[in-house]
């Protein structure tokens, strides 16, 4: 599990949700792996996988949406709500799979307000729809 | 030369697009340190906007701007950058599925 800087207490409070799940997804809490569903809550520190099988589609407060493909695994980082007083935060990490953004308002908010980590390169996004794989090295 | 370079490039980009996805039955089962390359590319929005990737190898000393409509970067293990022009239909073909799981997004 990648660590993250958020306190106790924001890791606690839902950011986003699943809106739409197909085959194998499960999300990983504390250790403790559940099987997703359509609603289920995702906090940060939250890890989604998804088996051979597996898609997801996930919405956040910030309006910023995903898709999650298949065998893939992804981790929330920091998401710091656009209305909260702290500068706007969204970091996730790709550690394998393939992930799908249409980014929301904190990727409006500043150059390096929402960004996302592989295991060769930090992405920076400005506002707008990407698509990221991190596939096996031949 | 660089013309060269993104032909090579996009030669593999499209050799894993007939591929199907790879790994085992579950991701969990994965080494979480097998080498990879990851590949990052910018779309355009509904009504064309395009925004921007800033993009940063794993050591911090290559970076790049992908600003254009399918630009795409691929970063090996050793945090190399190369670029590449994809294409709507490219991103079609192997990404279709996903795009259409994106909330909001037409089926």
């Amino acid at each position: 599990m990648i660590a993250t800087a958020a306190p106790a207490a924001a890791q606690d409070m839902p950011v986003g949700s699943f809106k739409t799940v197909q085959g194998s997804v499960s999300i990983v809490r504390g250790g403790i792996e559940h099987r997703a569903t359509p609603a289920l809550a995702v906090r940060v520190a939250d890890e989604i996988v998804t088996g051979r099988d597996g898609i997801a589609g996930l919405g956040f407060d910030d309006q910023t949406t995903l898709a999650l493909g298949p065998s893939s695994r992804l981790v929330i980082n920091q998401y710091v709500a656009p209305s909260g007083g702290a500068a706007p935060r969204f970091e996730s990490s790709l550690s394998r799979g393939m992930l799908a953004v249409t980014a929301g308002k904190i990727a409006r908010s500043s150059a390096d307000a929402m960004t996302v980590r592989t295991p060769n390169a930090v992405l920076g996004v400005r506002g707008t729809r990407f698509i990221v794989e991190v596939a096996a090295e031949p | 030369m660089k013309a060269a370079s993104f032909a090579a490039a996009a030669v593999v980009w499209l050799g894993a697009c007939a591929t199907p996805p790879p790994g085992p039955t579950s991701a969990a089962l994965q080494p979480a340190l097998a080498p990879t390359i990851d590949w990052v590319c910018l779309l355009p929005e509904a009504d064309g906007h395009v925004g921007r990737v800033f993009v940063q190898g794993g050591d911090g000393a290559a970076t790049g701007v992908l600003e254009g409509a399918y630009n795409t970067a691929r970063v090996a293990t050793d945090g190399r950058l190369r670029f590449v022009q994809a294409d709507a239909a490219t991103m079609e073909r192997r990404y279709g599925a996903l795009l259409r799981a994106l909330p909001g997004q037409p089926r």
